[in-house]
């Protein structure tokens, strides 16, 4: 023990932590970092203020300066809203996607406190996102200082507040992580619940923030006071425009602003620094209490399996023999795992209150509006609906619930045409589980806007049809580049990113296409296949060329 | 002749880069026999053993398996072998039952037979009260157990097991034996076994090969091999073929 420097475990915790985020970077994180530091530096004195100078001189006398000019400090709060909102949830469903307390096992038996833990997974985080923040805050606060000429002095000021808001921030987002985390356990199955529950947080804390955006104004009237002002990040925005408003050189005055900052620039100050020690003194009391490792969350409970349903029943009976087999138990595996339909029903629900929130806002369309608009949102909406469950869908069904492990890979190798087997029992599947995804949400669009029975239809056929292609081409993305179920691989973060862009790119293009031809022919259903149908395809070569590759002997 | 050989191959080569796996392996097993493979971890059982199943690419080299080509023929050779994989990757979230069922369908089986099959094979296992359950709730060993039983399952004709018994409780691994040698002698099925267990490989195969850094160097029968170096058991040959003398002087000098 006397090696090791007692005082300085944390630091060794937040190393690590600092590598496991890093580890794509291997040996070169080190001049990585500091290159993106430098550069990040370059970035914020030079780059972006030249960039923002010269578009702000574009933009003078065209109006746009004084929209800015009246509007700044409510820009700022949803700017802050913004920034909050990343650094709060973008962590939380991160870490949560992956529980570690064999980890935490291991250094706890190594007589590390559990204060020196959480505060050097803090610090071991604090790189990453601080290098996110670096390149960021420029591009949000530069517009604002240049045009307001703040003085250095000011401009520190506001530097210094986004960086503090966004540390703070990062704790309290480490604090949640870390309890959720710790009372969840390492069983599969707490491990399931995580997953499922970084979904619902994510979601728990949007829809408010979405509520927040539509309904602040009769929220507003109701308590009789800006609703805003209850948040942190309002805090934290207010000072930044006061110290605008202190410090520019262009002698803008205070009194212009009195209705919107209610507060005083102290009085933010001194909420936000209450804020952050609350939560710190918070973190610190229940340190203990969070990461001690009762028998309570850690008993596992062992699920027997039931009779199998009437509707896998069903399936066997229209498969019969070997294929309906698979089948089936291909359904089974991919929804006992909780994280799979949490994600699907995220995307089901956000589909369902994509019409609902732009119905809202199309109540809000100016009277001046084009006659077009109307029909022309709506289309839009069932566009994005397609979309959002494609992409959802994609990467649940195509990604991360494709192939759990290698050794998995391994056992449906060995068999005569296994690959193959699997693949057709794991897309049709896929398939089957995605007619209720479609289904539902094109009902809810057709009620509220009133389609035709006909027209919902088309709106259904439209959203399976290229929701099937998304989970063909994600699925063959995986099968070329297997990922299994590590979510911090790069190959799985490589194939996310491919996925996607490719869906957008073959979507947008699709969408292009389909507008010539509407142009011509306004027939809608020709419009939708149009737009689903190239999915579809290339889907299912780069799914077939995946199964061709997936199924050769390896090489290494 | 040729027919009672299940394995034969000729100068197997694999590199792994600069990493030599397997360098020349010239083997025979008879049909019918049980051959062991033993040897120092990372001396390249394993890859032998995917070469042969037709699950990696030989670097250089020829095999034939079950009388299969291994370039040309590897769906005949995955038809009439069964693999137990040396990390067992089962499915976490289907039971027993049905992780069996998922490889049997893999195999073309299905119906009445599968399920008869499965019924006995869990029984045979003594896992007959926990059938249903999530496989993510079983043991290392349990999990085994259920490999071993899905490797069995289709009835090939020659059954590769990486590592079979490393997990088992020792009435366990004794069932795994008599299973073994039970099917070797009713149904003529051929064993490739690799194991770090030199007692169970001294009772349970006819011939034993041992691998070191990739290559064969000793292959006889048990006591043959125990002769040859006069050693008194599987263990102490292993240990004088292979070099697992310790430096007693190493042993504790870590801490300086
Ligand atoms: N996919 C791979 N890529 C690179 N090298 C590999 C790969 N698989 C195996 N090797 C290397 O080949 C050599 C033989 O490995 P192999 O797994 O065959 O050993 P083994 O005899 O099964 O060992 P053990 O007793 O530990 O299971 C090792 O040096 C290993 O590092
Ligand atoms: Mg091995």
């Amino acid at each position: 023990m006397e090696g090791l420097n007692l005082t300085r475990k944390w630091f060794a915790i937040a190393k690590t932590e600092f590598f496991v985020q890093t580890s794509k970077l291997r040996r070169v994180r080190k001049v990585a970092s500091l290159l993106l530091l430098v550069f990040g530096i370059i970035w914020a004195l030079f780059i972006v203020p030249n960039i923002m100078e010269s578009v702000l001189s574009d933009l003078e006398g065209t109006g746009i300066d004084v929209l800015l000019m009246v509007s700044f400090p409510s820009l700022m709060r949803s700017v802050m809203l913004f920034l909050w909102i990343l650094l709060l949830i973008y962590p939380i469903s991160y870490a949560l996607q992956e529980i570690r307390i064999g980890q935490w096992e291991i250094m706890l038996s190594n007589n590390v406190s559990t204060w020196d833990m959480m505060f050097g997974m803090f610090m071991g985080k604090i790189p990453i996102y601080g290098l996110f923040v670096l390149y960021a805050t420029p591009v949000i606060l530069t517009p604002f200082t240049i045009f307001f000429r703040v003085s250095i002095f000011g401009q520190i000021i506001m530097y210094f507040t986004v960086f503090f808001v966004a540390l703070s921030t990062l704790f309290l987002s480490n604090l949640i992580t870390t309890g959720i985390q710790a009372k969840l356990g390492e069983s599969s199955r707490g491990n399931d619940i995580a997953k499922a529950l970084s979904m619902v947080v994510a979601l728990a804390l949007l829809l408010p923030m979405y509520g927040l955006m539509f309904f602040s104004d009769s929220m507003s009237a109701i308590l009789g006071f800006d609703i805003f002002i209850l948040f942190p990040f309002t805090w934290a925005a207010d000072i930044i425009s006061w110290s605008v408003i202190i410090f520019n050189e262009i002698g803008v005055s205070a009194t212009l602003f009195i209705d919107i900052l209610k507060i005083t620039a102290l009085g933010d100050l001194v909420l936000i620094l209450c804020f952050t020690i609350a939560i710190i003194i918070i973190a610190y009391i229940s340190a203990d209490r969070i990461f001690s490792f009762g028998a309570g969350p850690r008993t596992e409970k062992i699920t027997t399996i039931g009779e199998e349903n009437r509707f896998l029943k069903g399936i066997k009976r229209v498969y019969t023999g070997p294929p309906g087999v698979l089948m089936v138990n291909s359904i089974k595996e991919f929804t006992r795992k909780m994280q799979n339909v949490s994600r699907l029903i995220y995307g089901v629900i956000i589909a369902i209150l994509l019409p609902v929130i732009m119905n809202y806002a199309m109540g809000s369309v100016p009277e001046g509006a084009p006659p077009e608009a109307q029909p022309f949102i709506v289309m839009l909406v069932i566009i994005m609906i397609g979309m959002m469950l494609a992409m959802i869908s994609g990467v649940t069904f195509g990604g991360i619930g494709f192939l759990e492990s290698k050794d998995q890979l391994w056992i449906i190798k060995s068999t005569p045409n296994g690959v193959w087997k699997f693949a057709k029992a794991r897309i049709f599947g896929s398939f089957i589980l995605i007619i209720p995804m479609a289904i539902i949400p094109s009902i809810v669009a057709a009620i509220i806007f009133g389609f035709t029975i006909l027209d919902a239809l088309m709106i259904i056929v439209y959203t399976y049809w290229s929701t099937c292609g998304a989970v063909l081409l994600c699925a063959g993305v995986t099968a070329n580049n297997p990922a299994y179920e590590d979510q911090k691989s790069s190959a799985f973060i490589l194939n996310t990113m491919v996925s996607l862009f490719t869906l957008l790119g073959i979507l947008i293009i699709s969408l292009m296409i389909g507008f010539e031809v509407m142009a011509i022919n306004a027939n809608l259903l020709l419009f939708m296949l149009i737009l689903s149908t190239p999915m579809i395809v290339i889907g299912a070569i780069v799914y077939v060329i995946g199964i061709v590759r997936m199924s050769r002997p390896d090489t290494k | 002749m040729s027919s009672n050989l299940d394995i034969q191959t000729k100068g197997l080569s694999k590199n792994f880069g600069s990493v030599i796996a397997l360098q020349n392996l010239d083997l025979e097993v008879q049909s019918g026999s049980v051959f062991g493979l033993l040897g120092p971890n990372g001396a390249g059982k394993t890859t032998a053993v995917r070469i042969l199943s037709g699950l990696l690419k030989q670097t250089s080299g020829n095999a034939t398996v079950c009388g299969f080509d291994i370039n040309t023929q590897r769906k005949e050779i995955k038809a009439a072998t069964g693999l137990l994989p040396e990390t067992p990757g089962l499915y976490s979230k289907l039971s027993a039952v049905e992780f069996l069922e998922f490889i049997g369908a893999l195999n073309d089986m299905s119906g009445e037979l599968l399920h008869r099959r499965i019924d006995s094979l869990m029984d045979l296992m003594g896992l007959e009260d926990r059938q249903n359950d999530l496989l993510e709730s079983y043991s290392s060993g349990m999990k085994q157990k259920v490999l071993v039983a899905s490797t069995v399952l289709h009835e090939p004709k020659l059954v590769f097991l990486d590592e079979a018994t490393s997990r088992l409780d020792p009435s366990a691994s004794a069932l795994v034996k008599e299973i073994i040698m039970a099917m070797a002698k009713e149904m003529d099925t051929t064993f490739f076994i690799c194991t770090h267990m030199t007692d169970f490989a001294e009772d349970v195969c006819e011939v034993i090969g041992i691998l070191n850094e990739g290559i064969l160097n000793t292959l006889g029968s048990p006591r043959n091999i125990i002769e040859q170096v006069e050693a008194e058991d599987l263990e102490d040959a292993y240990l004088k073929i292979v070099g697992g003398q310790v430096d007693r002087s190493k042993l504790l000098s870590w801490r300086d």
